[in-house]
């Protein structure tokens, strides 16, 4: 490059810098990405769906469709591991993890992450079925279930993933826990076991309903899907509250959630949501201005049944960590 | 989306390759089989030109989101395992959370309860603050100690203060009655009550023994009081006094001139307590983790009585203290183990127990001193006094130390674990520290004749049948020390059947007493004062050990099954039978300790004729000095008796479920259960080891006189014995289906549905036990228990507000949305109805006497309601000297059902970050639903059948309001 040339191409440089930046400034307010699973017949479609056959509406404005991102694409599959208790069904699901990622791709990146006393990252993203596997048996089994106080961090990070990259993105909670088992005394213990008059704690379950309640708002502004796959369904009354919760977390970030009644069901179980994750496509959604708050989304996709997560929150900020 | 491209183009035109490169990989990334055809693959509706793939761009995605998820772990203070997270600009309000909170309740938000209105009352006082917080998240003290990552802790505080009203419907003696005026007196048929001098007994000279005693043919005679009045020179100079202390009636609910006294004294409760831990990751592999809590407060009774004669329980001061420290070790992921120490303290002590007042010297009542009013109980009137054993020192100390190793090892999964435990009860509680004295109508009657005669008047004589004092000088320091080992493996026999196995072995051993004070009658010991067998014996002395049980070991196989029989797994079929024992306690009060303790026990020589005691005359006093450690020291008493076997209760169980799982979240539970259990530890009026076998009741009215009824117990030297609830003898089956349906949250609504139908039967629960030496005669429905219920419960999100169907964008948002209701709603029926006889003439052979049945009456009836509930005509009183051939508990018959509903509504008010207010407002009964009470189970003789029979009086409950706010942060 000549010197005359250096004032121009600088010209050139910042100029284009600027409208990069115009057009991701555009581009992140005016588009949104949303999971959506296609189904013919009894088969999960996996192959791409061409953008003009995917119809779509917030509320009752229809919007276009960008881009769609197929199910074999790109994939990071976030594992978070909350597990505390029976050596019996983690061992289980430590080997069904295994087997099941084993089958990942080179394109399907996996990450291991725990979720005692505080999220913390066993295992960054990676394709490497060895590092997987041996992050799965050594990850150790103790202390207090942490999936409430985590689970917002844990769909945070997938979010700006899933945001800042072009990959699908999806958080995979493995739970044993009981709610009576948490640190933070959701369960209204009985301080007082001489007060007779005590009617405080006949509604046990308002302290979880209020706390599911209030994750529920923020878990509406992530866009990544987050999956739950309990080892233990208990069916006190107490529990069976908190894994509602876990349900309306996996039903509001277009998730799923399954609780296992037996070690049997943990494979059969671990495996339905591994090939969900793996199924998933990504559809990004031009958005118009003005909306605001939460927005509901109908898709229809000429030829096929879908399945797709039909809230998104417009309006709240992302969740800070606790 | 335009804009968008047209600075596309701009840049592409004046930034050369940047964004075209950006777009690429955008769209590499997106490709579904190689990096190159995916560029070629995807596309876009705008028909943007696809571009040239680039080398790998589906990695430069990945990549950049990994870049994503380093930066974003580490923005949230996320950190690798092994490091410390960098979490520091984090404050205090964001790390801890909790919640602060009050509720509170009135009598002016409830509904009069119904028994209240219906004894004519306007309110019933309530008045309750309960207030607390909690705080839990890690221990972090700025520049002195970071434990974010390492420390926790939870604080959690709550007080109560407290004023309830409690609804008390008695019957008293009436204010003429009080005065010795018995002209109103009536039996439950309505019938007028005869009043009769007991100074002037007089044998019947024309009396046949042949007969039985009858109205025509009285053994002996008895002239009536003038008028039924007693004169007031006759009365008792300490009944007189005593009496000053029992209240007027104040309402006439009836039948006649039962249920006259109703009162609605508040019960007054302060507790404070705490709960907190702490637990700290220590070396990477392991936890420690301390638990305590705390709690103390006063409870102040309801006064039944506004006097020191009050029939209820006494105030207390209670306090409870726990402290748990655990630690884990993960040895290896496949191997943890945990160890706990666990420490548990709770005393409770009656006020007024150290007291300088001498109560029964005060009232002129001799041979007993004390601090509380002497206990008097009457036939057919509340009593007075505090009940026996109610006033106590009480602390109940337990020491435990728990291993657990948890391994996977190939398809089995085993639990090996050990527990020492050790435990302390360290006692003062007399059970009648101011004398306890008895009354009975027969003193007053004509003797052998029921309807004669009234208990109130024999107190007014002074004349009690049977009079009790304990004296007790010193606490019980009471020990046991159990182990415990247990091994469980959990095996995947098929991926779909699973079997879990173990074994529980736990030795126990009997009870101590630190300083051996203890004792129990032995049955197979000499009496030297009859020569026959039954003696009292002492620990630690003629070649008794320390304790009198011998050690208990158990061994309690259990076996489990989980089968899934379909492909989809979403069904579970599951099977556990098992067998296990329930251990002997060591309970508190002076249960064997006889010798070190007195039982001073005065009993009538017959009790239609002569008193035990003469309230002016006092109690005889102690005639040998404690400790009193002669084999003759229980005699005449109603000694204690410690089992000497090893045998503990047995329950075999087994269980059959199945679980389904159904699409639109819900699942379907239904099973059924089995108990079968033996030895069930008995005591008090379902063990009769020193009862008169029911042959005795040929000697008729013979059997009034106890010099002779005692020549036909096996121990004629005793009384009752008393096994404290420790003997072990009773039966019981227990069989149930229930039927569960879960509805998994969807469109804000959550349920839960179950229904239950069970059966029991055993040979002791109830009033008691007829016949002790036929328990099979005994085996009936048990009482108490409800045989079908049917319970609701219920989570809806109302569907107003932001994200809702309804009001979704209207102004009125904030106001209408984050409102949900919740509830319960349980409904169970009537347990089986028990009745029995107003009478019991058997001369003290049958204890607890059943009713007969008339043949071919139906005891039921069409339209059962409080007029009438069942058909008492089908029942008799039987005959003197006769037993009852009616079940224990009828086998048809039911009392009414009860039903409750409660409901909550709450309103959510989202505040900044995590912040939220509550509003609690939650209704008990809300409906404000009346439980009917279960219907007068009294027949009375066919002479004077009582009138209310079958009846219902009244019923109970009522619409209960709290208030609440909760803020949590």
């Amino acid at each position: 490059m000549t010197p005359a040339g250096r004032p121009t191409c600088l010209l050139q440089c910042v100029f284009s810098a600027l409208t990069i930046s115009l057009v991701w400034a555009c581009g992140a307010q005016a588009e949104m990405k949303a999971p959506l699973w296609v189904q013919t017949g009894d088969e999960q479609l996996t192959t791409l769906v061409p953008p003009e056959k995917i119809h779509a509406w917030f509320e009752d404005k229809q919007v276009a469709v960008r881009t769609v991102h197929p199910a074999n694409g790109n994939l990071v599959l976030l594992i978070v591991l909350d597990v505390v208790g029976d050596l019996t069904r983690i061992d289980t699901v430590r080997a069904g993890l295994i087997e099941l990622l084993a089958d990942f791709g080179p394109r399907e990146f996996a990450g291991i992450l725990r979720a005692q006393d505080g999220l913390q990252v066993l295992l960054e993203p990676t394709s490497d079925h060895e590092a997987l596997k041996d992050t799965l048996l050594s990850s150790p089994v103790s202390g207090f279930p942490g999936l409430l106080d985590s689970v917002e961090d844990a769909a945070a990070v997938a979010d700006q993933m899933l945001r800042q990259s072009d990959v699908r993105v999806a958080v995979l909670y493995i739970t044993d826990g009981s709610i009576y088992e948490y640190r933070g005394n959701y369960t209204n213990p009985v301080i007082n076991p001489s007060d007779g008059g005590d009617l405080s704690r006949r509604f046990g379950d308002s302290l979880i309903q209020e706390r599911i309640n209030g994750m529920l708002q923020s878990l509406m502004s992530s866009w990544a899907p987050v999956f739950f796959l309990h080892l233990e369904n208990r069916g006190d009354r107490l529990n069976s509250v908190y894994q509602n919760g876990l349900t309306q977390f996996a039903q509001t970030t277009g998730g799923q959630a399954l609780f296992c009644d037996s070690v049997a069901q943990i494979q059969p179980f671990l495996q339905q949501i591994i090939e969900r994750v793996r199924a998933q496509q990504v559809i990004t959604l031009e958005t118009p201005p003005d909306l605001e708050g939460q927005v509901r989304l109908r898709l229809e996709v000429e030829g096929a049944d879908i399945t797709y997560r039909e809230r998104f929150d417009f309006e709240k900020p992302k969740p800070e960590k606790k | 989306m335009t804009i968008r491209y047209v600075c596309v183009l701009v840049a592409f035109l004046l930034g050369g390759t940047a964004v075209t490169h950006t777009r690429a990989a955008d769209n590499a990334a997106t490709s579904p089989q190689s990096p190159a055809a995916a560029a070629a693959e995807t596309t876009t509706s705008s028909g943007v030109p696809k571009t040239a793939p680039q080398p790998d761009p589906y990695v430069v995605e990945v990549k950049k989101a990994i870049r994503v998820f380093r930066r974003e772990t580490e923005r949230l203070g996320v950190f690798e395992a092994g490091k410390q997270g960098s979490a520091s600009k984090q404050g205090l309000s964001d790390l801890w959370h909790g919640r602060v909170y009050e509720y509170v309740r009135n009598n002016s938000f409830d509904a009069v309860p119904h028994e209240v209105v219906q004894n004519g009352g306007e309110r019933n006082i309530l008045r309750r603050n309960q207030f607390g917080f909690s705080v839990n998240g890690p221990v972090y003290v700025p520049k002195l100690y970071d434990g974010r990552r390492s420390t926790f802790f939870t604080f959690s505080y709550e007080g109560t203060r407290q004023q309830v009203g409690q609804s008390y419907l008695r019957t008293i003696p009436t204010s003429g009655q009080q005065r010795g005026d018995f002209s109103d007196l009536v039996n439950k048929a309505g019938d007028p009550i005869t009043v009769y001098d007991p100074d002037s007994t007089s044998l019947n000279p024309a009396y046949d023994a042949s007969r039985g005693v009858e109205l025509d043919n009285l053994e002996y005679m008895r002239d009536p009081f003038p008028n039924n009045r007693i004169p007031l020179s006759r009365f008792d100079p300490v009944a007189t006094r005593m009496a000053q202390e029992l209240p007027r009636p104040n309402t006439s609910i009836g039948p006649f001139l039962q249920n006259n006294y109703w009162v609605n004294p508040p019960r007054q409760e302060t507790p404070d307590g705490v709960l907190a831990r702490v637990d700290h990751n220590l070396l990477k592999r392991h936890k420690l983790t301390a638990d305590l809590a705390h709690s103390k407060g006063f409870e102040g009774s309801p006064r039944i009585y506004p006097t020191i004669a009050n029939p209820g329980q006494p105030d207390r001061q209670f306090s409870e203290k726990r402290l748990a420290v655990t630690e884990t070790f993960s040895i290896s992921p496949q191997s943890i183990y945990t160890a706990r120490a666990r420490v548990q303290s709770r005393t409770q002590r009656t006020e007024g127990l150290e007291s300088d007042r001498d109560i029964p010297e005060e009232l002129g009542l001799n041979g007993v001193s004390g601090t509380i009013f002497p206990r008097i109980v009457f036939q057919d009137f509340e009593g007075m006094g505090t009940p026996a054993g109610s006033q106590f020192r009480n602390a109940w100390n337990s020491y435990h130390t728990e291993h657990s190793l948890n391994l996977k090892q190939g398809r089995h999964s085993w639990t090996v674990s050990a527990e020492l435990s050790r435990y302390q009860v360290n006692t003062f509680m007399p059970d009648a520290p101011s004398g306890s004295f008895q009354f009975n109508d027969d003193l007053t009657g004509l003797p052998g004749i029921v309807n004669t005669g009234d208990s109130f008047a024999s107190f007014l004589l002074g004349r009690s049948f049977r009079a009790e004092a304990t004296d007790l000088l010193q606490p019980t320091y009471l020990r046991r020390t159990s182990v415990e080992a247990r091994i469980r493996d959990e095996y995947e026999v098929t991926p779909r059947l699973r079997a879990t196995m173990s074994v529980n072995i736990g030795v126990s051993s009997p009870r101590t007493e630190k300083f051996d004070r203890q004792s129990t009658v032995d049955l197979a010991t000499i009496n030297p004062a009859n020569e026959r067998l039954g003696a009292l014996v002492f620990a630690a002395h003629d070649g008794e050990g320390r304790a009198f049980q011998p050690h208990r070991t158990r061994v309690e196989p259990r076996l489990g099954l989980a089968w899934s029989p379909t492909d989809s797994r979403d069904t579970v079929v599951r099977l556990s039978v098992m067998q296990f024992y329930s251990d002997a306690g060591i309970s508190s009060g002076t249960f064997g300790t006889q010798g070190f303790t007195a039982k001073r026990t005065q009993i009538s020589a017959n009790q239609q004729i002569d008193p035990a005691v003469v309230l002016d005359e006092g109690l005889e006093p102690l005639q040998h000095g404690l400790p009193d450690m002669r084999p003759d020291a229980a005699n005449d008493t109603d000694p204690d008796l410690i089992p000497r076997t090893g045998r503990l209760p047995r329950y075999r169980y087994g269980s059959l479920r199945l679980e389904r799982q159904l699409p639109a979240g819900l699942t379907v539970r239904v099973g059924g259960q089995m108990y079968r259990a033996k030895d069930i530890f008995l005591g008090g009026s379902s063990v009769g080891i020193n009862a008169i076998p029911l042959d005795g009741l040929s000697y008729r009215d013979q059997l009034n006189d106890e010099a002779f009824r005692r020549t036909l117990r096996p121990f004629p030297q005793f009384q009752e014995f008393q096994t404290n609830g420790q003997f072990p003898l009773g039966r019981y089956r227990y069989q149930s289906a229930d039927i569960g349906l879960e509805k998994r949250a969807s469109h804000g609504l959550t349920l839960d549905f179950s229904y239950s139908y069970t059966k029991q039967w055993d040979d002791y629960s109830g009033p008691g036990v007829q016949n002790y030496f036929n328990r099979d005669d005994e085996w009936s429905l048990s009482r108490g228990l409800r045989p079908r219920r049917i319970s609701l419960s219920y989570v809806y999100e109302l569907p107003f507000g932001e994200g809702k169907a309804m009001f979704k964008s209207s102004m009125l948002k904030h106001l209408v949305g984050n409102w949900s209701v919740s509830g319960f709603t349980n409904w169970m029926s009537g347990d089986p109805v028990a009745l029995r006889p107003e009478f019991n003439n058997t001369g003290g052979v049958v204890r607890f006497l059943r009713v007969n049945t008339v043949p071919g009456v139906d005891p039921s009836i069409a339209n059962p309601g409080p007029e009438l509930y069942f058909n008492p005509l089908a029942f008799a009183d039987p005959a003197d000297f006769t037993i009852g051939d009616a079940a224990r508990t009828h086998p048809l018959l039911r009392n009414p059902g009860w039903n409750n509903h409660d409901l909550a509504v709450t309103k959510r008010v989202p505040l900044s970050g995590e912040r939220s207010v509550e509003l609690l407002f939650q209704g008990f009964n809300f409906i404000n639903h009346a439980n009917w009470n279960s219907p007068d189970n009294v027949i009375g003789p066919e002479n004077a059948r009582n009138i209310n029979a079958g009846r219902i009086i009244g019923s109970q409950g009522g619409r209960v309001v709290q208030l609440g706010m909760r803020l949590n942060f």
